[in-house]
């Protein structure tokens, strides 16, 4: 097996396996940010508890679908990782 | 990754939903008594907080929109939830139900404007008429268009994305540890975790998706909001 696949594979592999937690590091802190607020909102003035809670509610659901979109794009790139066993009789015929 | 349901299947469900629904409606609505039992009861009870949701969302005059609001969330809901009874999928686990949900409100919204604002005010509507300079008009019409194109697919892709990922993960968690376990005789629900997540998902998306649909419709009809509030002054 020549540089390039074995690069292209070590790339692959690093994308999928840290493109989801970098971006669920992102949309956690993103969205502990949104619900303190909104908690903090809520504890002041209760009297507006429930329109607060359709907006956090609405934020975290944006915010989340970042981390969507980037699970989305996990599920499509595992897809393409080629399975250990094939990979170890490639690289036995090669030998 | 052959582990997918056949694609009938989603279309299969999601008429099932569509038939619980049907004789649900029916069922509530077909002899309404002034006292009324219990499943009318509960038709009422949801009717109610969706005219709720809705007038809270759009304002006062987005009242109409009621019926679309609550036939998504209703709809969305019983997708996610049959995902969830054994030996059956979410329909809401395909991209191509979600993304014909999504278009029905795109293509909604959009009528809604145009009828609303007229063709003039709805184009403007988009240049940011009355709101920024005449000379940033161009460059907001572009900026504005695109961000109305990626509402569908965010619409679509996140109520996909949360459906199908909640699969997948269950499934990854049972194939790693399920399936193992059972050699040894040991029948350990590992995606049991999953599952309670999956009810608050269920809930949780369909509420995002029929308020967003109401934000969408609030932010075309704006001006009506406007104008309701002269008459309300005037009168």
């Amino acid at each position: 097996m020549d540089t390039g696949v074995g690069l292209y594979l070590l790339g692959l592999a690093l994308a999928t396996g840290l493109g989801l937690p970098i971006a669920v590091i992102g949309a956690g802190m993103g969205q502990g940010r949104a619900a303190a607020g909104a908690l903090e909102g809520m504890a002041r003035q209760p009297e507006m508890a429930g329109r607060i809670q359709t907006g956090m509610i609405l934020s975290l659901a944006i915010i989340e679908s970042l981390v969507i979109f980037a699970l989305v794009i996990f599920f499509m790139l595992s897809g393409k990782l080629p399975a250990v066993t094939d990979l170890v009789s490639e690289l036995q015929k090669l030998k | 990754m052959e582990h997918h349901p056949s694609k009938w299947a989603f279309v299969v469900f999601s008429g099932i939903v569509m038939v619980m629904l049907t004789i649900f409606s029916i069922m509530a609505t077909r002899n309404p008594q002034k006292r009324p039992g219990k499943l009318q009861n509960l038709a009422e009870l949801l009717y109610e907080f969706f005219e709720n949701l809705t007038v809270s969302v759009v304002g006062d005059h987005g009242r109409k929109f009621t019926p679309l609001i609550g036939t998504l969330f209703l709809f969305i809901l019983s997708c996610n939830l049959i995902g969830l009874v054994p030996a059956s999928v979410a329909p809401t686990a395909s991209l191509n139900i979600t993304l014909a949900l999504a278009l029905i409100v795109f293509v909604y919204v959009q009528y809604i404007g145009i009828r609303s604002n007229g063709l003039a005010g709805y184009l403007g509507h988009f240049a940011g008429a009355g709101k920024v300079p005449v000379y940033m008009a161009p460059l907001l019409f572009v900026i504005e268009l695109i961000s109305e194109l990626t509402k569908p697919v965010s619409l679509s892709i996140r109520l996909f994305g949360n459906m199908f990922g909640k699969e997948q993960v269950m499934l990854a968690l049972i194939l790693a540890f399920g399936v193992p376990a059972l050699k040894y005789f040991i029948p350990f629900p590992v995606q049991l975790p999953i599952l309670l997540f999956g009810v608050l998902v269920a809930f949780v998306q369909a509420f995002v998706f029929s308020l967003l649909t109401g934000i969408y419709l609030g932010l075309m009809t704006e001006h009506e909001a406007h104008h309701g509030h002269e008459d309300a002054h005037a009168h």
